[in-house]
């Protein structure tokens, strides 16, 4: 057991070590590497509930609209799944993935969001989302509210996101800048 | 069930690193977008996704924030013309295409004089034209927001993707209802005709770079 704990702290090392190169030489094809868009927020704790982790998480909000978006880490043995999500500063979230056929892209709620055992299951802009309606507040950029995440195994997980810029996932380092 | 263990989680750390190694090729190819990238280089200069079939800028008549009818060959007579249909209850795709093509603006200001942006709401019942205004508002005072009857907004979704054109349906939801559009910028030379069309994730500097080739070309 414990050899094979090893062999997958291993794995995972070359794994983080790939991405370190890749990433620099990505960085080097850029002109600048400044703002990294790895990191959508300044809150870098790690948030933790079993064996699940969710990292990166960060929202964008616009007039009484909303999304959040983060990305959660299984490193169980069984499967879990977002089946429920509420924010202090939503009246209606929704889970919802995003489809598109030919032209046309749409929008649909989902019962739950998997996120399977040993994977990694990722919620973005154009793709899954914590979809917040009737915002009770105006959301700013920078502003931080909490949502509760309801996972099937793990139970409920509440951390804080950040409102974010709707430019920055397309365009990353050079955002404000010019 | 031991092996059965040992092969997923053995499989998966591999599959994390064959994810990663697939994800930096094409991060990377991105990262290269104008100058390295052959794919993109062969049949044009623009950056965006090349059409196999050219898409003519198409004629129909909505009405404006202020009420006013507006068509739309008339209204952007030689102007670089960037269309789009989406709606404000849209929480990422339509407000980032917008966000994008804003900053291009921003960083481009000679572009304001020769460029139109339009924005055709596919929600009419809850995109009022007092509210459309003050969404698009956020990005830029001087897009162009559209509205009309479901039926006029339908036809101008006929008009612009011909056969590429789809049904607008709304899919309920808890709170109401989503609504499917387009998730691309359609980009019009002067002349009227789109070469590419900016999905989703297109970066700004794809943007940016196709709209000043768009600007190059012909006289203002």
């Amino acid at each position: 057991m414990s050899k094979k704990r090893i062999l997958i702290l291993m794995a995972g090392l070359v794994a983080v070590a790939t991405l370190a190169v890749g990433g620099a030489a990505c960085n080097d094809d850029e002109d600048d590497g400044g703002m990294a868009s790895e990191t959508p927020t300044a809150d870098t704790e790690e948030i933790t509930a079993g064996d699940l982790t969710i990292t990166e998480p960060f929202a964008r909000a616009m007039m009484d609209r909303g999304a959040v978006y983060f990305t959660v880490a299984n490193d169980g043995e069984e499967d879990d799944a977002i089946v429920g999500a509420s924010a202090d500063v939503a009246a209606t979230v929704e889970l919802h993935e995003t489809v598109t056929e030919g032209a046309s892209t749409k929008m649909q709620p989902v019962e739950q969001i998997d996120v399977l055992a040993g994977g990694e299951t990722t919620l973005e802009p154009g793709g899954l989302h914590v979809m917040l309606t009737e915002l009770t507040e105006s959301l700013a950029m920078g502003d931080e509210f909490t949502v509760e995440i309801e996972f099937e195994r793990a139970g409920t997980v509440e951390f804080q996101v950040e409102v974010m810029s709707y430019t920055e996932e397309t365009m990353g380092a050079e955002e404000g800048g010019m | 069930m031991t092996d059965l263990y040992r092969v997923r989680r053995w499989a998966l750390p591999l599959l994390a690193l064959l994810a990663t190694a697939l994800l930096l090729t094409y991060g990377c190819s991105e990262a290269t977008e104008g100058d390295a990238d052959p794919t993109a280089t062969i049949s044009s200069d623009f950056g965006g996704r090349v059409l196999e079939e050219r898409m003519v800028k198409p004629s129909f008549t909505l009405t404006d924030t202020s009420g006013e009818p507006f068509e739309l060959r008339g209204e952007t007579k030689g102007y670089v013309t960037l269309l789009y249909f989406g709606y404000t209850f849209c929480p990422d795709i339509c407000p980032s295409h917008m966000a994008d093509v804003a900053a291009v603006m921003d960083r481009n200001p000679d572009m304001k004089d020769h460029t139109k942006v339009v924005f055709v709401t596919v929600d009419p019942e809850r995109d009022t034209p007092e509210r459309l205004r003050s969404w698009l508002d956020l990005f830029n005072e001087d897009f162009v927001g559209l509205t009309g009857t479901p039926e006029e907004i339908q036809e101008a979704v006929q008009a612009t993707f011909k056969d590429q054109a789809f049904e607008i349906v709304k899919t309920p939801t808890k709170s109401g209802y989503t609504v499917n559009h387009a998730a691309y910028v359609i980009p019009y030379s002067h002349d009227n005709v789109a070469r590419v069309v900016w999905p989703f994730g297109t970066t700004q500097d794809i943007c940016e770079n196709d709209m000043l080739k768009l600007h190059s070309e012909g006289e203002h």
